[in-house]
């Protein structure tokens, strides 16, 4: 059997891929990709800690969070429309109007 | 038979859907019918709360509880975000946004916030996390045709969205680390000394203070707060910096209150980390703002960073003197937004503070109204914040961390410098542009209320602190 160790790694290794995903593009699209790819690093952790402790309420909490990631994308993606429509451009270099 | 342990819950969702349909199917919608509607579900729902005080109750393992913990949290949101629909009413007539979404989508944030305050599951507490982010991201565009109002919306979307996944990612390890993620009963295993995994369990722990910090905006994970703050319409800031940062800092009493007693020794000196950093970088930041929303967004990063100082130990004392901080700066903030959306006429907002210059010649109780809520929000006697920061301050000494009173005196002399100036410039200065002010009777009102309790809590706070002190934790 695969050791559960491993595939933490592999979840925690996607996790920070989307993380810098996030941190380092200037595409909005990609960064909400990448949003995406953490949400299901967690989704693979939490599968394999349910095999792993033979839990399978581990499995149902997947079904929680891919749900709400479902809703994350409809709503990210209706702001991201109406961005576009303003700006033709989906680069955050773009969105300086704020400046923090 | 627990139906009616979800009744205040349940009725603010259906009154958010009722609004919705009511607006769609209604022959002559008027829109004041929107308003009433909304705030009978809110006062109706927070009636329902206060019948449940002291009826203790969990349902299905503690994905759902409540408990005075969570009624004292319901209660607040429900009040809070009454008041936020009576300061908007007028300001969304103004800007054509006068629709039963903006009534839905402020209802359903508040359920959000209930499910968060009032739960030991953290699944659910990450529904409720959501359900509060989803609605707040689409109120914060609601003013169509805004450029930067588009860009807040974005920039707090991504940055939600991310920060819950650190949240999830959290949750996860805690599953990993005990089988559970029901915190009372991980509490309950690490008490008596079943298998846990430390290392994960600490690892969990970062991560889901990395994920609140973002609700809460602590310093190194504030970013986002200025640029929301002022993006948004103003009464969505006021909602804001009111309810959905209250709701963080129930999340995280709730986590960290049941969860670490046992390894308090490795958080704390976490919490004293991000509570100076945040409350100083605030407070400085504030110094240089000349935009209001701006200066309140680094004022509400400051306010958190006090109410962190008091939860380096989760004692009873230190949650009640935070939830009595907590409705402290809700109040006077809530009031200072209020004050802001009344200077403006049409969709024309006034948010320099240079236009407070001269107002209390022109509007003597308006601008003693504003008076009262910085010098609250500064924590000079004889107002609510004065109390707030004396019992904070004190408890925190009794924890044994005088240095992080010393600091936070020092910080609440830098704060008292732009509150301050707000007062100087309405009572010294002379007017240097003419500042329209449109007052409606809602927004009279509740300011008139929040001024009231503003003064009163400063006066008679022992009442109040003494329900929290005995009734929270039975």
């Amino acid at each position: 059997m695969i050791p559960i160790k491993l595939y933490l790694v592999l979840s925690g290794v996607l996790f920070v891929i989307g993380t810098s995903g996030v941190l380092v593009r200037k595409n909005v699209l990609v960064m909400l990709m990448s949003v995406e790819i953490m949400l299901n690093a967690v989704n693979l952790a939490f599968v394999s800690f349910a095999r792993y402790m033979m839990l399978p309420k581990g499995q149902v909490y997947v079904f929680f969070s891919i749900t709400v990631a479902a809703a994350e994308v409809i709503v990210g993606l209706a702001i991201i429309i109406s961005i576009f429509h303003k700006k033709e451009s989906m680069d955050v270099d773009d969105m300086n109007v704020l400046k923090g | 038979m627990f139906s009616y342990l979800f009744m205040p819950i349940i009725i603010v969702v259906f009154t958010g859907l009722l609004v919705l349909l009511y607006d769609v199917l209604a022959v002559n919608v008027r829109k004041e019918h929107l308003l009433f509607i909304s705030l009978a579900g809110l006062i109706i729902s927070t009636l329902y709360s206060a019948i449940l005080w002291g009826l203790p109750f969990s349902f299905m393992k503690g994905m759902l509880v409540s408990d005075n913990f969570s009624i004292i949290f319901s209660v607040f949101f429900l009040l809070s975000s009454a008041f936020i629909l009576l300061i908007s009413y007028t300001y969304l007539n103004d800007n054509n946004l006068n629709v039963g979404e903006y009534y839905a989508l402020v209802l359903f944030a508040t359920a959000g916030m209930m499910f968060m305050a009032s739960t030991f599951n953290l699944i659910v507490l990450y529904l409720g996390l959501e359900l509060l982010t989803l609605p707040l991201a689409i109120l914060i565009c609601f003013k169509k045709g805004r450029d930067f109002s588009h860009e807040a919306s974005l920039k707090f979307f991504i940055l939600s969205v991310f920060s819950s996944a650190f949240f999830l990612f959290g949750i996860a390890f805690m599953f990993g680390a005990a089988g559970t993620i029901n915190i009372a009963q991980v509490a309950g295993d690490f008490s008596t000394h079943a298998v846990i995994s430390l290392p994960y369990l600490l690892i969990s722990a970062g991560l889901l203070i990395l994920g609140l910090g973002f609700k809460i905006s602590s310093v190194p994970f504030h970013i986002w707060t200025p640029d929301v703050y002022h993006g948004a319409p103003t009464p969505v800031t006021a909602f804001l910096s009111a309810g959905a940062k209250v709701a963080g800092f129930a999340a995280l009493i709730r986590i960290f209150f049941y969860l670490f007693p046992g390894i308090h020794l490795s958080l704390t000196e976490v919490f004293i980390v991000l509570s100076v950093i945040t409350m100083t970088l605030g407070n400085i930041v504030a110094i240089a703002q000349r935009n209001i929303k701006r200066m309140l967004a680094y004022s509400s990063i400051a306010h958190s960073g006090y109410v962190l100082m008091v939860l380096t130990v989760f004692t009873p004392a230190s949650i009640s003197s935070a939830i009595f901080y907590l409705m402290v700066y809700v109040i006077a903030n809530l009031g200072a937004f209020g004050i802001v959306l009344a200077l403006r006429q049409k969709d024309r907002e006034y948010i320099d503070i240079m236009h407070f210059s001269g107002l209390a010649w022109k509007r003597p109780l308006l601008a003693g109204f504003m008076a009262i809520f910085m010098l609250s929000l500064a924590g000079v006697p004889p107002t609510a914040g004065f109390m707030g920061k004396f019992y904070l301050f004190s408890v925190t000494v009794k924890n044994g961390f005088t240095g992080l009173v010393i600091a936070g005196l020092i910080n609440s002399v830098l704060a008292a410098y732009y509150y301050l100036r707000i007062v100087y410039l309405m009572y010294m200065k002379e007017e240097k542009e003419n500042v329209p002010v449109t007052l409606f009777p809602s927004l009279g009102v509740s300011l008139f209320i929040l001024g009231i309790a503003a003064i009163y809590f400063g006066i008679f706070p022992s009442p109040i602190i003494s329900l929290f002190k005995t009734t929270l934790f039975h």
